[in-house]
């Protein structure tokens, strides 16, 4: 029995000394920790349904992440609402694509998964916003911007789509005076050009492979940087990218290992399904 | 090319226990509440087993306990530090948590207290069953203080129906090993920078808790 005490007293004496990691890139030497569709996907530290209200809450007011990534979409009267899948049978009670609703009627569009007693109901760019515009500093928000809009039984010109919700998103932007934390990120290069042509303040994020045709494509469109996937991300490519300038978002690391190989390529922010996790490697 | 919009899985078997542990209900994963009740049924038989030699001692004598030891809850997994007070069958308990989910964010000073009262079902000197009502108060700083100088903290609750066992390790040294199973409910409240904005969630939640008890 006094082999239980001592080794008892040994686990609550021990600690462990932890050395920081050292980073270097273009976010001063810090990585930004971004929780993903607000506050990671379907998760138990955030089991709320990705993109909704009470997950960026989470994310951002209850683990302190650095800033969220929201995905936007444009309804039929030009309102953007945060919601990941392509079809809202994906995860709401309704069917069909986003655009062939009206805000009116989205407002009473309910997440199907839901951990909290009250309904969650598609929320906008605008209330996410409007919370977080007086924070000071303000949390980052990466807009993933869907241009590619497929709705059953209807046409939709994309590019009618693509130049509304440009607009739209710039408009809310200035509209909270958010322009300097605000990043906006697209796979659709003619879109990142409209952005840039609307505002070329907009820090503008290409979302695709980080390879060297990509990083010469990025240069010559005089974007902000590039988003990756972590497991098709190098180290060297990361730093070619900051060579010229880029910022590189990385994402899609989900457990502890893959998370320190993400940090170990030093991007500058990593869009996270595990903030806390995350925080601690970073710690 | 995949991009973010090709490659959004889940891999769960990355998942972290407490995670794995609280996942069944907020996601209705079958796995994961098979688990839970396996879980359950553990506890719950090992108490119908004792059933039949219960000696419930008329002991009338105040008794005291101290326990320590990890706790998985909506909020993540916990470390508690309590202190209990028995009479006959009933006891109450009391004591800070600390947070290791929680721990890790250097910004965010999270303070938590939990107690709550625990009836002994069963005791056949050694193992104890009993059934609890546990409660948990949880404050965190709010993200940042607001040009308007808001800096109220962020509130959790959580309301938990347990039912455990404790079984004695040592005679000698008074010691005892602890579990208990829970489902309640929690209440989430965020303030924001402006008055009136503040958010207010609640929803379902599991309680597991795993202790050693020292008994005076």
């Amino acid at each position: 029995m006094k082999i239980i005490y001592i080794l008892f007293l040994v686990l609550l004496s021990v600690g462990c000394k932890k050395e920081r990691i050292s980073v270097e890139n273009l976010n001063g030497n810090k990585i930004g920790i971004i929780g993903h569709g607000g506050g990671g996907f379907g998760l138990i530290s955030n089991p709320h349904e990705k993109d909704s209200y009470s997950s960026i809450v989470r994310g951002i007011s209850g683990f302190h992440a650095d800033g969220a990534e929201l995905d936007c979409q444009l309804s039929s009267d030009g309102v953007i609402f945060l919601f990941h899948d392509q079809l809202l049978e994906q995860s709401t009670n309704y069917a069909g694509c986003l655009y062939q609703y009206d805000s009116t009627s989205l407002s009473s569009c309910e997440f199907r998964k839901n951990s909290s007693f009250s309904k969650e109901y598609l929320t906008t760019l605008e209330k996410i916003f409007s919370i977080y515009t007086i924070s000071n500093p303000k949390p980052y928000m990466f807009l993933d911007v869907r241009t590619e809009v497929i709705c059953p039984n209807t046409v939709v010109n994309q590019l009618a789509y693509e130049d509304s919700i440009a607009k739209e998103i710039l408009e809310v932007v200035l509209r909270y005076d958010y322009l300097e934390n605000v990043f906006v990120e697209s796979a659709n290069w003619s879109f990142l050009e409209k952005m840039k042509l609307l505002n070329p303040s907009v820090r503008l994020l290409y979302d695709g492979k980080i390879d060297l045709p990509t990083i010469q494509a990025a240069i010559a469109a005089n974007i902000y940087g590039l988003v990756g996937i972590n497991d098709e991300t190098t180290k060297e490519q990361v730093s070619i990218a900051h060579q010229n300038n880029l910022r590189v978002v990385l994402f899609d690391a989900k457990s502890s290992q893959s998370q320190k190989e993400t940090v170990s390529k030093w991007p500058d922010f990593i869009q996270t399904d595990r903030i806390i996790l995350l925080q601690r490697i970073l710690d | 090319m995949q991009t973010k919009e090709t490659n959004r899985g889940i891999n769960s078997s990355k998942l972290q226990f407490s995670e794995c542990f609280l996942y069944g209900i907020q996601t209705r994963s079958s796995n994961y509440r098979l688990f839970y009740v396996v879980t359950f049924l553990i506890c719950f038989g090992s108490n119908f087993s004792t059933t039949a030699q219960d000696s419930l001692s008329s002991n009338s004598k105040c008794k005291y306990a101290f326990m320590i030891g990890p706790f998985v809850s909506n909020d993540g997994t916990n470390v508690l530090l309590e202190a209990q007070i028995t009479l006959n069958k009933n006891s109450f308990y009391f004591g800070p948590t600390f947070s290791y989910t929680y721990s890790s964010n250097a910004t965010n000073s999270f303070r938590g207290l939990k107690g709550g009262f625990k009836r002994r079902i069963t005791d056949n000197e050694g193992l104890v069953g009993f059934a609890s009502i546990d409660y948990q108060y949880y404050i965190l700083n709010a993200f940042v203080k607001s040009a308007y100088g808001n800096s109220d903290n962020n509130l959790h609750h959580e309301f938990n129906l347990c039912y455990g066992f404790e079984k004695k390790i040592s005679k000698k040294y008074g010691l005892w090993l602890g579990s208990s199973i829970g489902i309640g409910f929690y209440l989430e409240n965020y303030h924001f920078n402006k008055p009136g904005d503040d958010f207010r969630t609640s929803g379902l939640t599991r309680h597991l808790e795993l202790y050693l008890s020292y008994k005076i």
